[in-house]
């Protein structure tokens, strides 16, 4: 019997849960979906293939991030229902009246409860299967590898972790209900709809007033986030920023509503057009009496937006130019001393390692060289005792695109190369040799951040200073790679002619020594080269670089941050989307009287639309317009600091996520008009 | 079926036909519920002329059909047979679309419970009337103004329906009703919700809207009080017109008086029939 109640409850209200079914659905199918990546078929076959673990962190950060994600769903599910469950406080009470007992009316609910969860994780489950099919090829796509022939795969790990982690939700909103239930006094359920007509009027002046400070504390965040450059995330600088920001945007939406009444209802000839009155108090209502939803709401937005365009954009500065970064097939890097970082300044401790000689050790010393190596080419690099790059700097009156570099290495000398050691290496990465007269030299890059100093030199003609005089630089930057590394990592090295060089080693030790190899074809090198030049305990070792390795991290960067980034973004603007959309609904069915009052006057069934179409407009956009707001200032801050620095344009990512909001919110935008359309045109018949 | 039934009992004053054509014109309107097995006659051929600055009550019992009869006047239900003319348009053949225009230009409401909407001023709500037929915003305040002055409810225009009292509520929405100078001001039981005093008032800004700003009003209503204070009393019975009674030269107290005889007879009359 209440079973039977139960269902036909959920059908009769069919409309108040689709929203809400509808994001349970997805909330079960993403979470679903991104847990199995850690457990496709893919990613098993690049495991057992690869030395990396970045499979398995992969799946490590999912997880982490899942628990997030489950806390952002858990909150939207319980509100959601709590939004619901209040609309229906007087259908309780007159269950109550007509002597159903209170563990009865739980039950109804419980039940509703129990068929909503079992549907949309049941669906959801079966939804999230077929995603994650779909996920594998993504990830072939993202690893660059082609998908080794279609296997069905199923994550037994992820379906019990969406088991356990709805379950537990469905179960807390049950007690919530059962609670809500319980506690309500009989006058009160049946009296829920007087209550609930309250409206909330503010102040004008007040509002006036605080919406101009919300503005000012806006800028003063945005001003301080600028200042703070958004690298360092934790100092005075970045937490003002944050707290002003939040407290600028709830004082906004707290007096937004407020605001754009006293200046709307100024403005006469705009105001008193059709059912603008009446459009514009209904939406400024729902702003007053829900401004601290639209707060979260608009700060999950920004969050969304900001992870996702960011996210998507770093991936370009970790893994776009790997191929050009990673010139050889292994690099070995050997300095005469190791640096340790105090206070953010960079401490020297010499090493006593004949750093010149690497590279006959490695041929003496390391096991089977011979069979691993068909050919090196070792670079020394040595520091010029007669400038520093700071004077470089100031000399072509250039700093680095990131300020703070540039006070880094102000202090370091001018490193230099000689020339026949640098056309060795050329040749060995399979370019054109380079020439220069006696007096010249030439300045090698290809870091975005120290490119404005490279070019300044060439153009200002820089005059080096040498033990063995001046020297004038070439009229081209040489755009290369000095060794394999994760990155472009070449930064302003001078390649000088042989007697320089040799005048300086006749002083000192090269600072710095890479032994660029090539492997013999067909050899199995690339597992064990790094052993055994590790087992050979090469003085001053500092790292052994394999291209593989490197190719490997950034595929595996490429699928985390994606992944990662995508997984966030979907989940915010679902769960925001969704809040927005329900709040909607439900001030759309609570004023369905003032619908029909308006009808009763003579509006005709276009002019309401046309209402609720605003509303919707406007709802959803207000929050999204100042989340965007807030993303362009912290991508714009980013673009200056970081992005610029590593080369990156964040134009196509914030396409990208500009697409994603467009698909998720506009979808959500869409059903909520189609859906109150319709309920206020079947009230009206 | 004649346009008026009179029956011996009360003092009737004769058929109702004014020289100029009526706003309103109610022609053997009948009104029919349910299906083959249980027909049940709600209006049962009913017909009557509301001429030009008229103010006219109906009255009945509960069940008597008025507010089927109202809704069918107002657009809002269309009645099964028989034809309704306001201003001399057909409002029983008119297409949906047709009939809010219609409504909107022709028609002011004044309702049981003011339904004023709660979200917006006094100011605003009296405004809805003309927004929604376009009017010129510079005319609207100017307009509304003028209104709020002549009802007496100036202090309300920038008050929310929250912070009035239902007297004033009342008459912001009899503001509402007459500020698009519609051909027609149909109320419903308006005194319905209101106290004695403000009832009082409430009847008397109607009595106001039609004799200073001669407005053609139809009120529907159960309170012979409220009756009394129009220039004719339809009185409608199980969906029929039983009888109509003329304030003429009567004193608003011997015209209570007949008003009250008529409800007396219709009442016993339902006793009997009990």
């Amino acid at each position: 019997m209440l079973l039977k109640l139960a269902a036909r409850n959920m059908r009769r209200s069919f409309r108040d849960y689709a929203i809400y079914f509808v994001t349970l659905l997805i909330a079960v199918t993403i979470f679903y979906a991104f847990n199995s990546v850690g457990d496709q078929q893919v990613m098993h076959d690049i495991a057992a293939s690869g030395k990396t673990n970045i499979i398995e962190f992969t799946g490590y950060m999912m997880n982490i991030f899942s628990v997030i994600v489950a806390l952002v769903l858990g909150f939207l599910v319980i509100y959601a229902n709590q939004l619901l469950i209040s609309r229906r406080k007087r259908e309780f009470g007159i269950y109550l009246v007509l002597g159903m007992k209170p563990g009865q009316v739980s039950r109804i609910l419980l039940y509703e409860t129990v068929f909503v969860g079992l549907g949309s994780l049941v669906l959801g489950l079966a939804l999230g299967i077929l995603i994650s099919q779909l996920l594998s090829f993504a990830t072939a796509a993202l690893f660059g590898i082609p998908m080794p022939g279609y296997q069905f795969s199923f994550s037994p790990n992820a379906c019990i972790a969406t088991l356990a982690c709805f379950a537990a939700i469905y179960v807390v909103v049950a007690i919530f209900n059962v609670i809500t239930v319980r506690h309500c006094k009989l006058i009160d359920l049946m009296g829920a709809k007087a209550k609930e007509q309250k409206i909330v009027i503010r102040n004008p002046w007040v509002c006036l007033a605080l919406f101009v400070v919300s503005i000012a504390l806006i800028a003063i965040a945005y001003w301080q986030l600028d200042v703070n450059g958004m690298v360092l995330m934790f100092d005075a600088e970045f937490q003002r920023a944050t707290v002003f920001m939040l407290v600028g945007t709830l004082l906004f939406f707290f007096s937004l509503s407020g605001f754009a009444i006293a200046v709307l209802t100024r403005l006469r000839g705009v105001y008193l057009k059709r059912l603008r009155p009446f459009t514009t108090r209904q939406v400024a209502s729902k702003f007053n009496t829900s401004f601290v939803s639209i707060w979260v709401v608009c700060v999950l937005l920004f969050f969304a937006i900001t992870t996702f365009a960011t996210g998507l954009g770093l991936i370009d500065a970790f893994t776009g130019d790997i191929e050009e970064s990673n010139p050889y097939d292994a690099t070995v890097l050997v300095a005469d001393h190791t640096t340790s970082y105090e206070g953010g300044k960079a401490v020297r401790e010499p090493v006593d390692a004949d750093t010149a000689q690497t590279g006959a050790f490695l041929r003496q010393h390391v096991a089977g060289w011979n069979d691993l190596v068909s050919q090196s080419a070792q670079l020394d690099i040595y520091d010029l005792p007669t400038i520093t790059y700071g004077e470089v700097m100031d000399a072509v009156d250039t700093g680095l695109a990131d300020a703070m570099s540039s006070e880094s290495i102000a202090n370091s000398s001018v490193q230099v190369i000689g020339l026949t050691q640098f056309n060795d290496a050329l040749a060995l990465a399979g370019k054109p040799t380079v020439t220069l007269a006696d007096d010249q030299y030439l300045v090698t890059n290809n870091m975005a951040a120290s490119e404005p100093v490279a070019h300044a030199i060439v153009t200002q003609s820089m005059l080096l200073p040498t033990p063995l005089g001046d020297l004038a630089p070439a009229s081209h930057v040489e755009q290369v790679q000095l060794g394999d590394f994760s990155m472009a990592s070449n930064g302003l090295n001078m390649v000088v002619p042989d007697e320089v060089v040799a005048s300086l080693a006749s002083q000192e030790r090269p600072s710095m020594v890479y032994v660029n190899v090539n492997y013999v074809p067909g050899s199995n090198a690339d597992d064990l080269f790094d052993a055994r030049v590790h087992d050979a305990n090469v003085p001053g070792l500092t790292n052994i670089i394999a291209r593989s390795d490197m190719m490997e991290q950034a595929s595996g960067m490429r699928v985390m941050i994606t992944y990662l980034a995508v997984y966030i973004g979907l989940v915010l603007l679902v769960a925001t989307a969704a809040v927005l959309a329900i709040q909607l609904l439900s001030l759309t069915i609570d004023s369905l009287g003032r619908y029909r009052l308006l009808g009763k006057l003579g509006c005709d069934s276009s002019m309401l639309t046309r209402s609720l179409l605003e509303q919707v407009l406007i709802y959803f956009i207000a929050p999204l317009a100042l989340a965007v707001c807030h993303s362009a200032c912290a991508i714009a801050v980013l673009s200056e600091s970081l992005f610029s620095a590593l080369g990156v344009n964040p134009l196509s990512s914030i396409a990208m996520a500009a697409c994603l909001v467009i698909a998720i919110y506009g979808g959500y935008m869409l059903i909520t008009y189609l859906t109150s359309r319709s309920t206020v045109k079947q009230a009206m018949s | 079926m004649p346009e008026v039934i009179t029956t011996p009992s009360a003092n009737v004053t004769g058929s109702v036909r004014s020289a100029s054509s009526p706003i309103l014109s109610v022609r053997n309107v009948e009104k029919v519920f349910g299906g083959r097995q249980n027909l049940m006659y709600a209006l049962a051929g009913v017909g009557f002329d509301v001429a030009r600055g008229e103010f006219v009550a109906i009255m009945g019992p509960s069940g008597s059909g008025k507010t089927t009869l109202l809704n069918c006047i107002s657009t809002i239900d269309r009645p099964s047979s028989g034809r309704i003319l306001i201003n001399d348009s057909d409002i029983t053949t008119m297409s949906k679309s047709k009939l809010s225009a219609f409504r909107r230009d022709e028609l002011g409401f004044i309702f049981q419970d003011s339904n004023l909407l709660d979200t917006l001023t006094g100011m605003e709500n009296i405004a809805l009337a003309l927004t929604i037929k376009g009017a010129r915003p510079a005319i609207i305040t100017q307009r509304i103004e003028d209104i709020a002055r002549t009802l007496n409810v100036t202090d309300s225009l920038k008050q929310y329906p929250g912070q009035m009292s239902g007297g004033q509520k009342q008459r912001v929405a009899a503001a509402r009703a007459i500020v698009a100078d519609p051909s027609l001001i149909l109320a419903d039981e308006p005194t319905g919700a209101l106290d004695s005093r403000n009832a009082t008032i409430m009847l008397e800004t109607l009595s106001m809207l039609n004799k200073s700003l001669n407005a053609t009003i139809l009120m529907v209503t159960h309170d012979a009080y409220a009756a009394s204070f129009s220039d004719r009393v339809l009185f409608l019975s199980d969906g029929k017109l039983f009888n109509e009674i003329r304030q003429g030269s009567l004193t608003r107290e011997e015209y209570f008086a007949r008003i009250m005889e008529v409800v007396t007879f219709l009442g016993g009359e339902a006793y009997h029939a009990a």
